[in-house]
């Protein structure tokens, strides 16, 4: 969560980032317990992340 | 098979086979791997000699209620000329199960072939698939899948030339969980909010639309072309304790086991063998705490309470607990279960469609209490008044979620006191900080 907020440049979970592109927000559930910690951006679903993981399934998103 | 891992030597892959096996995604793959000869054959019996077969087979509902899936289906009047709905809950949101995601994403075909042979015995023309808002790669396999067994003749007026129509409509929810409870669903799919309605009227009389409905979970129906291959006597042979649970359950297992994922076991398994052989144990270092069985609504278990545990319906219950739609949450030494237990709360009092006075008050008290007791605040009447307001939340309302959020709070407080109890002496640290 951490490193989502600080790779998207969101200040705290709700708020937008300053270049208006990222938004992250906390949810009760995807689905995929057996694969934490999952993600969705848009509709993509992204299981198993790691802090280390963020700045690149970002990158695709910038 | 363990999806994502390899299959063990312990499980029976008979759903599950071909997950991870991309192949099986498309109807000729299916084809190939003996799918729809279980349509072809049903369409040639009579609806009621399919519903024996599945009455035989002693196939009982995979969602969470165990109820027998042949005697639902006979529950759906006859010769009444009015349509019939078929809906399948593929809104699969139990915290701890995520089963029926892999079986849509893996074997689409597996489910769409089962939904048309349940239509086709409890005479509906129409199934709807209510696809929870979150399965995005779900969605996009199962409505590629839809629109080819369309083409190849498997849906559509005149299936597989038998003169039969039966349509599929997927439909995605938008993500609540009251919607995965069978008559928020109807009300859902009707358009309107999705809050339980009373019952009876049961769905089998005025269900979808007011008229005869039959709601089946999405492992449920995936089972039945297998019972219909196969025969009913040999599903009912698969079961290692009890006659009265059968055939195979996939168990997703997740939380503090080396090996994650969705185990297909027969029924009447140990549970120690699901976790300590299959799931490869608890984490380096740790040792088994509790295990929340059926997706978070049940109530705990004790390391002594799994000992010895068989994995059918009636064996979870004989150890306090239920089989539910057996999402296996499993805790190691290291878990706070007060905090566990708050953040349960959370889920329900978020999720409550707040139409009952006893859930909407009662899911936001208990997760307010559970949180002052964390920050150090609690008082050691809390213990009492938590009880108290699960008492008033179990029973009393139009659906469980309310007894949902009861059931792992009366059994935390009764299994783990000490904890509670370190929290309101100030023994333990405040694990919150209070907002």
């Amino acid at each position: 969560m951490a490193a989502l907020l600080r790779e998207t440049g969101c200040k705290e979970l709700g708020a937008t980032s300053p270049d208006g592109r990222f938004t992250v927000a906390e949810v009760e559930c995807l689905g995929a317990c057996g694969f934490a910690t999952p993600i969705m951006i848009n509709d993509d679903f992204i299981e198993s992340v790691t802090p280390e993981r963020v700045p690149g399934i970002l990158q695709g998103y910038k | 098979m363990g999806y994502p891992h390899p299959s063990h030597p312990k499980e029976t892959p008979v759903l599950s086979k071909h997950f991870g096996d991309a192949g099986a995604r498309s109807f000729d793959g299916w084809v190939q791997r003996g799918g729809y000869a279980a349509l072809r054959k049903a369409l040639g019996m009579t609806p009621e000699a399919v519903i024996e077969e599945v009455k035989a087979s002693g196939l009982r509902g995979r969602g969470g209620a165990g109820f027998p899936t042949g005697l639902k289906w006979s529950f759906m009047p006859k010769g009444d000329g009015k349509p019939h709905y078929l809906v399948c809950n593929a809104d699969e949101s139990e915290p701890g199960t995520f089963k029926d995601r892999e079986i849509m994403r893996w074997t689409p075909h597996q489910l769409i072939e089962g939904c048309a042979i349940a239509a086709h015995a409890i005479g509906a023309e129409r199934c709807y698939i209510y696809i929870r808002g979150e399965f995005t790669e779900p969605l996009r396999v199962m409505t590629a899948a839809v629109a080819e067994a369309y083409a190849k003749g498997a849906l559509g007026a005149d299936v597989f030339g038998s003169g039969k129509r039966i349509d599929i409509v997927l439909h995605r929810g938008a993500g609540a969980y009251i919607c995965g409870e069978e008559t928020a669903m109807m009300n859902s799919i009707e358009g309107r909010r999705g809050n339980p309605r009373i019952k009876p009227p049961f769905p089998a009389q005025a269900g979808l639309f007011a008229l005869p409905t039959t709601i089946n979970n999405v492992e449920t129906l995936a089972s039945v072309p297998h019972i219909l291959n196969r025969g009913g006597e040999w599903y009912k042979g698969l079961c290692l304790s009890n006659p009265k649970s059968t055939g195979t359950k996939l168990i997703s297992v997740c939380g503090h086991v080396q090996r994650p994922g969705n185990y297909e076991v027969t029924m009447g398994t140990p549970m120690t063998d699901l976790i300590f052989d299959m799931c490869g144990g608890m984490l380096p270092g740790r040792t088994l705490k509790a295990v929340i069985p059926g997706g978070s609504s049940v109530p705990i278990m004790t390391a002594a309470e799994v000992d010895g545990c068989l994995l059918d319906y009636e064996g979870v219950v004989a150890r306090g607990s239920m089989l539910g739609s057996a999402g296996m949450i499993v805790m190691d030494d290291s878990t706070d279960m007060v905090y566990q237990i708050w953040r349960l709360a959370r889920f329900y009092a978020h999720e409550s469609c707040a139409q009952c006075t006893q859930c909407r008050e009662g899911t936001a008290w208990t997760t307010k209490i559970l949180e002052r007791i964390l920050a150090g605040q609690g008082k050691e009447k809390d213990i009492q008044l938590l009880l108290d307001l699960s008492e008033n939340m179990t029973g009393k309302t139009i659906c469980v979620l309310s007894d949902s959020c009861a059931a792992p709070i009366v059994s935390g407080i009764q299994k783990f006191r000490p904890e509670f109890d370190a929290y309101l002496s100030g023994a333990r640290q405040p694990a919150l900080a209070m907002a």
